[in-house]
């Protein structure tokens, strides 16, 4: 019975996409991805993903905030143990990195693959960041620990596209979700 | 003379595996001998230390999860390989990911390197810094990179 998982010990909480997926695998209709994951933002990040007008005031309240829509899209598997394992990642030190910037993350089993929201507010939210600025660009990761090469590559992909200051700009110029996403193909390509 | 030393470059994952499977299949076929090889990626991990993403105690966790994801999944390799009656050595090392598949190579004066299909690139700057474009360039031996996932799962299964 090796890799019928889905029948001999089924989890608590599946997504239906995973359920779909492994019903798939055991009846041989899955197919192998013929390439390599994808290593652009622009490509995991979803136009229900994006909070275009954050009203958290604070650091716990914008991670709820964005994992909540991300939880819409029916991402995660478990939100509060996202939420819980992203705020102990918090804890060692703030991904605050500056420049209005946080990059909140963890790896995590609450999600299967990768998956990442955004949210901007416009009057800052505090998130003792390693400048003391307030932040207005907060950007929600987390990853299986499965998937931990392609994770890391991501987050090196966005730490990289942040660090230019054009790009920092037109986000926060931004208007609609769909916006964003096109931002990300732009700066992407 | 011949085929008696065959390199894969294996990251974990899907591809990985299915990657490895064909060497097997090649290292079989040829009765060569076959090297895995998994880099733990230290330069990612430094990039993000400094640019202050990840903080020292955080990457000191990647790195270990890392390098016992390597370990777990070169694991799995020599089974398979054990299973398909081809000689096999496991390569865990840590650093640039290219350099040390290429330097893994050298040192063993492999005569094939297999690798995993390249991922679309989507500009030249993209391409030059890609580590899987940048194994592909860098080798110093032939390089075969494997397509038709499906094919490979008849061919492996096939001996």
């Amino acid at each position: 019975m090796k890799g019928n998982g889905f029948f001999v010990n089924p989890p608590v909480r599946w997504s239906w996409s995973r359920i779909t997926k492994k019903w798939k695998c055991f009846t041989g209709q899955y197919k192998h991805q013929s390439k390599e994951k994808s290593m652009k933002i622009s490509d995991y990040l979803k136009e229900h993903a994006c909070q275009m007008n954050l009203s958290a005031q604070n650091k716990e309240e914008a991670i709820r905030e964005i994992a909540g829509s991300l939880n819409s899209g029916g991402e995660i598997n478990e939100q509060e143990a996202f939420i819980r394992d992203i705020l102990e990642r918090e804890s060692l030190g703030s991904t605050g990195i500056g420049h209005g910037v946080a990059i909140p993350h963890s790896r995590t089993d609450s999600v299967d693959g990768f998956l990442i929201g955004f949210g901007k507010s416009s009057s800052g939210v505090d998130f003792s960041a390693l400048d003391g600025e307030p932040v207005h660009l907060i950007f929600l990761m987390g990853a299986n620990p499965q998937e931990l090469n392609l994770y890391l590559r991501l987050l090196a992909e966005l730490s990289k596209l942040l660090m230019d200051a054009a790009f920092r700009r037109e986000l926060m110029a931004a208007e609609k979700s769909s916006d964003i996403i096109a931002l990300f193909q732009k700066f992407e390509s | 003379m011949g085929i008696k030393n065959i390199v894969v470059s294996v990251a974990g994952g899907v591809v990985s595996l299915l990657t490895a499977k064909y060497a097997v299949y090649l290292a079989q076929q040829l009765d060569a001998k076959l090297t895995a090889v998994y880099v733990v990626d230290e330069k990612a991990l430094g990039d993000l230390l400094k640019s202050k993403i990840f903080v020292e105690v955080e990457a000191q966790g990647y790195e270990s999860d890392l390098e016992e994801q390597g370990r777990r999944f070169l694991e799995r390799v020599r089974r398979m390989a054990e299973q398909k009656g081809v000689a096999f050595e496991p390569v865990l090392t840590r650093g640039v990911v290219h350099d040390e598949v290429v330097e893994t190579i050298k040192q063993l004066n492999a005569d094939m390197l297999v690798m995993g299909e390249l991922k679309e690139a989507v500009s030249r700057k993209e391409i030059f810094y890609d580590e899987g474009e940048r194994i592909f360039r860098e080798s110093p031996c032939t390089v075969v990179v494997v397509k038709d996932y499906e094919k490979v799962e008849m061919l492996y299964g096939s001996i």
